[in-house]
């Protein structure tokens, strides 16, 4: 067990606050979304970060494993699966999806294998378009398919669950970069071959974060669905939520620790900020997209890093708080 | 089933044209360019804007959306690609992801996808081979695609330029020791690719509605687009398959979301669903 | 005297990221001469080479040619002014045929306009690639590759020739052909600077050699005198 920092303690009371926040009356509401949708993107831009960042895998089928999972959650309630029952399942369903992919995707690296993820989700939206398993020829299909059995679960249990699933995934994070996965993982990023001929299996190496990352994305996007309320192939599988994670990681800055969280925090402040100016809103992304990468390649947290108070601020924060 | 598949072939020639400077980009810079299905539809808007506001016909267009084009993809690659090429592998994937939303974006912003139905005077016209009819207009886009890739290749290969375009694909150590300035050869390629990007978006343009199709579909495609677009893929690679020669059938996949693009696939699996 | 110098390096320090390749290297070469670059594997010598070439930049120190400062000066601007490299390995186009191979070696604007002339001394110098001028680089054997690199940077017009293990990889018989090749390269007034790791081949070819070990210039002479230091050979390559 890591020693008690400053850090954790700060973390700590951020989730007690946000854990409470619901129950305030004096808060309005759509604070309570805000903060839904940005544990959404935490969690799922947490595990691109792992994977792309950390793993060297440019995934760009993120949204085939939220898509799955919601799904799997959509049909599940259609034929009596109790909607806690349909989460876990659905993020079996994407788990399993990865390892599945992964045999033919992992035979590619670099650029060929964001071109081969590329196309996953496109695939799965025309399969399920054209895929109707369960109710009558009025749902499914492009209409989607509500969600059924959820009037229990209300925006608060969501929230919950979310912010549950975030604080989940930032622990895996934080988890796998401090093991010895992490440091295999730097290896194979570095050289595959060199890690390989160390006797590193490269491909289980790479198959964990893909898996865990497909689980937790998967998770957190049924959430998202019970949210909803309804699912429907063409928004879901669609490339605006790989737009979304692929913004909140390098806004913060990709390949740091708290990236994820800072560039979640941006993101989910521009989308609502520009969200009545339509397609502009899309548009200034790219803007912002491209000129972040360019000017900092770390993203925020490497303009921030160039400042002494800042860096002093993170050293302050990564003391323990008891014994030396 | 002759028909679909004789004008699969035929419209097959567009889509290698299309791929064609992507290879180029990802030959030279092995970067997949996501941004350029979106560049082939700025320039297809762009002979449309020319011929909706001034009637000059999409190929007359070409001289001033060729040098248009060219001189964007210069500036992208020179001023945004470049710079991403030195910070990690997965740079100018992103920038090019970035470009790519910027333009569907922006062209969606200013134009107005109901108000395309204007179309020149051979737009129409069709020839017959025996009992079959087709429209004269994919033979057109068949051979302008055919001499533009002729004469591509042989630029590449009888030109100092297009040789050094090859050299540095094939070899960029060897290619900087012969004293070609690698980093200006992709400004060049890119700024190429541009080209043939122009020319595929100024005959995109003159992809009219099939006359075998009739309206009701025309109309589909439009307010149910996300559906029909669906199945596309998988079709097109059925039936323009054959002319693709080596060029990567995943590159198809790029231009699914694109909505003159969906338009392009609609009409070619519509033609195919009939018979 | 000093007018005879075509290249000159004085103290150069090289870094592969924060890996010092080089330290505080010398060396000269006269116009005319051939000189050798002796030294075993990851001592410096194609690094050496790079540098001279531009591929690399030394973070100290100063490199001329011809009496002018190439030291930040750009790889084309360098082999347009006639240095020209024979990379290592046989680095060649291999998907492009072996005449358009030798063409685009004289892609600087200095040399496209003696491009006829060019090659038809390649095929003088290696009658086999003018039989073989349309097959595709990459179906050559090695020996024919080799020559196939050297003929295309004679299709620059240098005027100085670097030349990275031609042996490598090689049948003794061939390389034998090929430094007799580089003779009467040399004899047409082309300055040669090559490097080797078989040393009595370099030292019986060279006017000249330089030893090098970990990045620096141990031992450099007129090759004569390398004969008769024979305890330094033994002590630094063990023959």
């Amino acid at each position: 067990m890591t020693k008690l920092t400053y850090e954790h303690i700060a973390l700590i009371s951020i989730v007690v606050l946000l854990v409470v926040l619901p129950l305030v009356t004096a808060v309005p509401q759509s604070w309570t979304l805000y903060v839904f949708i940005f544990c959404v993107y935490l969690s799922m831009s947490c595990m691109w970060n792992l994977i792309a960042g950390y793993a060297g895998l440019i995934s760009l089928c993120q949204p085939a494993f939220l898509g799955l999972a919601g799904y799997t959650l959509a049909l599940g309630t259609w034929i009596g699966v109790p909607w806690w029952a349909g989460l876990v399942g659905g993020a079996v369903v994407a788990g399993i999806f990865a390892v599945l992919i992964a045999f033919a995707v992992f035979r590619l690296s670099g650029v060929y294998f964001a071109i081969g993820t590329l196309v996953v989700p496109e695939v799965l939206r025309s399969l399920f378009i054209l895929w109707r398993p369960v109710g009558g020829s009025m749902t499914g299909g492009g209409a989607g398919y509500m969600i059924k059995n959820i009037s229990g679960v209300g925006i608060n249990e969501t929230y919950w669950l979310a912010l549950v699933i975030a604080v989940i995934s930032i622990i895996i994070f934080r988890a796998v970069l401090s093991s010895n996965l992490g440091l295999g993982l730097a290896a194979i990023r570095d050289n595959q071959q060199a890690a390989a001929s160390c006797g590193i299996n490269t491909f289980r190496l790479k198959l964990y974060p893909f898996v865990i990352g497909a689980m937790i994305t998967g998770l957190v996007g049924a959430v998202y669905y019970i949210h909803q309320g309804f699912i429907e192939p063409t928004r879901t599988f669609n490339v605006s939520w790989t737009m979304a994670i692929l913004l909140s990681t390098v806004i913060g800055g990709m390949r740091t620790k708290g990236g994820a969280m800072l560039g979640a925090m941006v993101y989910v402040f521009l989308y609502f900020a520009m969200a009545r100016y339509g397609g502009y809103s899309l548009l200034i992304q790219g803007v912002i997209l491209i000129t972040i990468l360019l000017i900092s390649p770390r993203g925020l947290l490497g303009i921030f890093n160039k400042f002494s108070f800042y860096r002093s601020f993170v050293l302050f924060m990564d003391r323990p708080v008891l014994g030396k | 089933m002759i028909s679909p598949i004789v004008m699969g072939i035929l419209l097959g020639g567009l889509y290698a044209l299309i791929a064609m400077g992507l290879s180029m980009v990802f030959g030279v810079m092995r970067m997949i360019n996501l941004a350029h299905g979106d560049l082939v539809i700025l320039g297809s808007y762009l002979s449309f804007a020319l011929l909706a506001n001034f009637g000059l016909d999409p190929i007359v267009s070409l001289v001033i959306t060729v040098p248009l084009l060219s001189g964007l993809g210069f500036f992208i690659q020179r001023f945004l690609l470049r710079r991403a090429a030195d910070i990690s592998d997965e740079a100018p994937l992103i920038i090019a992801f970035g470009i790519a939303l910027i333009l569907q974006n922006a062209i969606q912003i200013v134009t107005d996808p109901q108000s395309r139905g204007i179309s020149t005077a051979y737009s129409m016209a069709s020839f017959s081979v025996g009992p079959f009819q087709f429209p004269v207009i994919y033979l057109m886009n068949f051979v302008a695609a055919l001499v533009v890739m002729a004469l591509f290749s042989i630029f590449l290969k009888k030109t100092y330029l297009g040789r050094a375009i090859a050299a540095a694909s094939q070899n960029k150590k060897a290619a900087q020791l012969m004293g070609i300035n690698t980093k200006n050869i992709h400004s060049a390629a890119f700024a190429i690719a541009m080209i043939s990007a122009a020319i595929a978006g100024a005959f995109l343009d003159d992809i009219p509605v099939p006359t075998n199709i009739g309206y009701s579909i025309f109309d589909n495609c439009f307010r149910c687009g996300d559906h029909r677009r669906s199945g596309q893929p998988v079709r097109d690679l059925s039936g323009g398959g054959d002319t693709w020669s080596g060029a990567d059938p995943v590159r198809i996949f790029f231009r699914i979301r694109r909505p003159d693009a969906f338009r392009l696939f609609s009409h070619f699996s519509g033609a195919y669903r009939e018979t | 005297m000093a007018a005879d110098i075509l290249l000159k390096i004085e103290e150069i320090d090289v870094f592969h990221g924060s890996f010092q390749a080089l330290w505080g290297v010398s060396l000269e070469v006269k116009r005319g001469e051939i000189v050798a670059l002796i030294g075993a594997n990851t001592a410096g010598k194609s690094t050496l080479l790079d540098t001279i070439c531009g591929l690399l930049h030394p973070a100290k120190g100063a490199i001329t040619f011809r009496g002018r400062d190439i030291t930040r000066s750009d790889t084309y601007r360098i082999v347009d002014m006639g240095i020209t490299q024979i990379p290592e390995g046989r680095s060649i186009f291999p998907e492009m045929t072996v005449m358009d191979n030798l063409v685009i070696g004289s892609y600087t604007p200095r040399s496209r306009g003696c491009r006829k002339k060019n090659l038809k001394r390649v095929f003088d110098l290696f009658p086999r690639l003018e039989e073989r001028r349309n097959q595709i680089a990459n179906t050559l054997s090695g020996g024919e590759q080799q020559m196939m690199v050297i003929g295309r940077g004679l299709m620059s017009a240098p005027e100085m020739m670097l030349i990275d293990e031609m042996s490598l990889g090689l049948a003794p018989i061939i390389v034998n052909d090929l430094f007799n090749i580089l003779k009467e390269i040399r004899q047409s007034g082309i300055t040669i600077l090559f490097v080797e790791q078989n040393v009595r081949k370099s030292i019986q070819e060279a006017d000249r050699a330089y030893i090098l070990e970990k990045g620096k210039v141990v031992l450099c002479g007129d090759s004569c005198d390398f004969q008769e230091e024979d305890k330094v050979m033994k002590a630094y390559f063990g023959i």
